[in-house]
Order: C-alpha cells, then structure tokens, then sequence
C-alpha cells in the first residue's frame, strides 16, 4: 500500500477502525481517501449508521418463541 | 401463593412465560436457525431449574438467564467452528469479487445514496426486520465472528482465540462480511 490507498484498503480500515485506532499514517492515507472517494465517503457513514443501530436488534423482539413449543417445554418442567 | 410455597418448576415455569420470548429472539439473532435457537432457550432453562436454589432473587432474573443462555450460544458456536476447520478456512471467500482488480469498487457495488438521517436511531420495526434477513444471508463463520463482535463487543483478540482463526482470516471474514450487509440494507430496505 502507498501513500494512496485503493477503495478496497480503505474499507478494510474503516473495518478495523471500529476496533482498534489506526496507526498515524493509516489515519492520515484514509483521510486522503475519504476526501476524495465519494463512495468510500458514503461507506463510512453507513457502516457508522449500521454499528450504532445494530444493537437494538437485542431489544426489539422480532420473533416470538412460537406457541406450540412454548406449551411442550412448559410441560416438560412442570413434570421435572 | 408466597415464593416459599412455590414448587422450584412452578417458579421456572413462571420465568420460562415471561422471559421465553426476549430470549428466543436473543437466540435467533445470534444462531439463524429456529430449531437451535429453541433448543437453546430450553436448555437454559432446564439449567435455570438445576440452578435455582442458588439463585438470589437481588439480581435481575432477565440478567441471570440471558448469562446462562449466552454460554450456550458460545459452546454452540464452538462445536460449528469445530466443524469448519475440518473443512479449512482456506475456502473462504475473500472480498475480491466487490472491488476491480486495482481495489477500485465494482460498478454494482458501489454504495449509493441513503435518503435517511444518519444521526436519528431507528425504532421502525421494518428495520429491524430487513436488517435480521440480511444477517441470516451471512454464512455460519461470518454471523458468529459478526455477533460476538458487535452484539456482544469482544476484543477481536479474544474472538480470534475463541474462533482458533488467525487475525488476517478475522478481518477477512468481517470486512466481507459488512460489505454484504451494507448492500443488503442498501436493496432491502433504503432503496426498495
């Protein structure tokens, strides 16, 4: 990788950068990148967008435990 | 009728109809398949049943299970990671097929404009919806390393050594893994 990165490399450390910080010069070659990709720009934001929202997915109940098991498994610990 | 006279599977039975829906969803987040994630929530409380007398009623009965339930998961993903490294992760799809040979994005892939406000938080349950299929279009290895990483917020490190994979399968798996998910929710949900 040199001093410009491909759109490839770019998303791979907006990747990373959700975990651990970059390193200075990784900072600063996807800053370079990010000013001038409009894609990799939009990429960023929705990568944001879908991190901060994903967790909520554990409060909204999507799925309900569906009704036939529920009365099987209610039975078997009853007859524990 | 107090706790005390409360037989113990009258009082697993009682947390079992008011937690059972919270934890399959829990479940099926994390293991895409309806059967296992049933399965799981019953084994988490047949350990409840086991655990019970040991269980002080000072800590939140929905904290107590979801932990129980949460080992399950993790042994439940050890016995699949266990099966795909008698396949070898050398199958492992790369990102290449997103981006043209110069890493520049593909035509089909590039990301599009989302007409949203990128600061609100989402509480349409639409959302919620598309966003739990296009998990399930994940493959098995890319959900696990996936949910550990962003619904329970272990260290990469960590997921690595639980996984057995090595660092640079990790971020292959997530990057492909996010490029897939982000297309999706561009076609499912922001553009249908």
């Amino acid at each position: 990788m040199g001093l410009m990165l491909s759109c490839k490399d770019a998303s791979e450390l907006i990747m990373k950068r959700d975990a651990e910080e970059l390193k200075f010069y990784d900072r600063i070659r996807l800053m370079m990148h990010l000013s001038m990709c409009k894609f990799c720009a939009l990429f960023e934001k929705q990568n944001d967008f879908i991190n901060s929202n994903i967790k909520a997915l554990d409060d909204t109940v999507v799925k309900e435990f569906p009704g036939d098991s529920k009365e099987r498994i209610l039975e078997e610990l009853n007859n524990t | 009728m107090s706790d005390q006279t409360k037989t113990d599977s009258e009082r697993v039975s009682e947390l079992f109809k008011s937690h059972a829906d919270y934890l399959f969803n829990y479940a099926i987040t994390r293991v895409n398949d309806q059967h296992i994630a049933e399965d799981l929530v019953q084994d988490t409380f047949v350990a409840a049943l086991r655990n019970i007398k040991n269980f002080e009623s000072r800590s939140k009965e929905s904290t107590w299970l979801t932990a129980i339930l949460k080992n399950k998961i993790i042994d439940h993903y050890l016995k699949k990671v266990r099966q795909y490294h008698k396949e070898s992760l050398d199958d492992l799809r790369s990102v290449e097929d997103y981006f043209d040979k110069n890493g520049k994005w593909n035509k089909t892939d590039q990301p599009q404009k989302w007409h949203i406000n990128y600061n609100e938080t989402i509480e349409q349950k639409e959302f919620y919806d598309i966003l739990n299929n296009c998990l399930k279009r994940l493959n098995e290895l890319q959900r696990i390393a996936f949910t550990m990483k962003h619904f329970d917020d272990i260290k990469s490190e960590d997921i690595c050594k639980e996984l057995k994979i090595t660092s640079s399968n990790y971020w292959v798996i997530i990057h492909r893994a996010k490029l897939q998910l982000r297309k999706c929710m561009e076609v499912k949900w922001v553009n249908s």
